[in-house]
């Protein structure tokens, strides 16, 4: 029978799901930190992500319904999370990523075919896009989402996702000199 | 440049394998009989292998302890009742206290936001108090005006008022669920001042006001509603800001206003 605590509410039971909750959050964390290393610039930032969002996690643990996939209900945390972080930064401030893309409009990418891209530029251009296409990027083509566990993450349709990722891929390519019109030798 | 009457989007769920096998097929074909549209496919898949590979590195690294510390530690808190949230979710765990209040003395917890920033959240603040007052805690009342556009407007009707003296428009945004709350976000823009640029809140209600979930912040430039990522009902930046939430519909939304939100 547990005991009363004066003066306190009463802690909940021991979880008996708390030890396996934990134990899920380290087997994700590798991936965890490579949804986050596709949004923030540096690796401390990204794992400090990664941290927030474990912390978040862990608190609204009675939400997540076993069963369900953990790893999209994280990625739905971290996103809300690296919101909130953008917005408050802006409060303060702090404006994120704007000379970077200004910096890259003057910036001339050699046209080159995939094979010749390295994956540095790939990393550094992902940084450049704006928000909201680096995050259907992470989701879709890094973390391997589909498009419907992707619409479910961010909380829109379908046919959003679809349209956002189409012209976020495009953005990328074209960024990375891969536009289908300058490699029509691919066809062949 | 336009290649052929196959959407870019068709084309890159076809890339993807998301598309049915009849309509798989067809793209197929069409791909076999025109190199652009098989360039433009081939581009779809080249965007999601670069990313792929350029990422996957990570997936090797070995785990900071950092991040095994805090998981660690996340387990220690179960064991001591009552250990309340620290860090990154102070804000939150301030709001969900039971009765907002109003505290300029825990220093802890104020934040100055800016000379007028704050004043749409002090109830009572008083004409003439210079900007060293005008602080805000997450939890302080709403102004009358904000209270009374959020109980009675529906998103996207404009609401005049004046707040400490000073003429105000507050818009209510967009309206979300989380579980049996319902919360709001909203603009308030000093009409005719000096500092026009409209602070966007969220607030939600509690018993029978409405009570601020995070500090106000200047509306964000186009930084998050870029892409076309408000939908026409705007209810996407508040759904993310609050776990679970699910937006409301226009029409639920007047039922709720009708209804005095259930008078909870």
């Amino acid at each position: 029978m547990p005991a009363v605590i004066h003066g306190v509410d009463r802690p909940d039971p021991p979880d008996p799901m708390s030890q396996d909750f934990k134990t899920e959050l380290v087997a994700l964390l590798p991936r965890l930190r490579r949804f986050a290393r596709a949004r923030t610039r540096t690796p401390e930032e990204a794992d400090d992500l990664v941290q927030m969002t474990c912390e978040r996690a862990w608190r609204a643990r009675a939400q997540w319904e076993p069963g369900t996939r953990l790893d999209s209900w994280m990625f739905r945390i971290m996103v809300n999370l690296r919101i909130d972080l953008i917005r408050s930064a802006a409060a303060q401030g702090l404006a994120e990523g704007g000379d970077a893309l200004d910096h890259l409009a003057d910036h001339t990418w050699v046209r080159q075919v995939e094979a010749s891209v390295r994956l540095e530029q790939v990393v550094s251009v992902m940084h450049q896009l704006p928000e909201a296409m680096q995050e259907i990027l992470a989701l879709v083509t890094i973390e391997g989402l589909s498009y419907k566990e992707a619409a479910d993450v961010l909380q829109v349709p379908v046919g959003t996702v679809m349209s956002r990722l189409a012209r976020a891929r495009m953005a990328l390519v074209k960024r990375l000199g891969l536009e289908p019109d300058a490699t029509e030798a691919w066809a062949t | 440049m336009k290649t052929s009457s196959i959407a870019d989007e068709e084309l890159m769920a076809f890339a993807d394998g998301e598309l049915d096998n009849g309509r798989c097929e067809q793209i197929r074909r069409a791909c076999e009989q025109d190199p652009r549209l098989a360039a433009r496919v081939e581009m779809f898949r080249a965007s999601r292998r670069l990313l792929t590979h350029a990422f996957e590195p990570v997936l090797q690294e070995p785990l900071p302890d950092r991040l095994l510390n805090a998981i660690d530690s996340l387990a220690d808190d179960q064991a001591q009742p009552g250990a309340e949230a620290a860090g990154p979710l102070s804000v939150r765990a301030t709001a969900r206290r039971r009765r907002p209040r109003w505290i300029p003395a825990l220093a802890a917890s104020i934040a100055f936001v800016g000379s007028f920033a704050a004043v749409w959240l002090i109830r009572d603040a008083r004409p003439g108090t210079g900007p060293a007052a005008s602080v805000a805690v997450a939890g302080a009342p709403l102004a009358p005006v904000v209270q009374a556009a959020l109980e009675h407007a529906v998103s996207g009707e404009l609401v005049h008022g004046q707040i400490a003296g000073h003429a105000v428009d507050v818009l209510p945004r967009s309206t979300v669920q989380d579980g049996a709350v319902y919360c709001r976000e909203f603009d308030v823009v000093e009409t005719g001042g000096a500092n026009a640029s409209p602070q966007r809140g969220l607030a939600c209600r509690d018993r029978s006001e409405w009570v601020p979930r995070s500090l106000p912040a200047a509306v964000p430039p186009a930084s998050s509603a870029d892409d076309g990522y408000q939908t026409a009902s705007g209810g996407i930046e508040a759904t993310r800001a609050i776990d679970h939430a699910m937006p409301v519909s226009a029409d639920r939304e007047r039922e709720l206003i009708a209804s005095g939100w259930l008078s909870r």
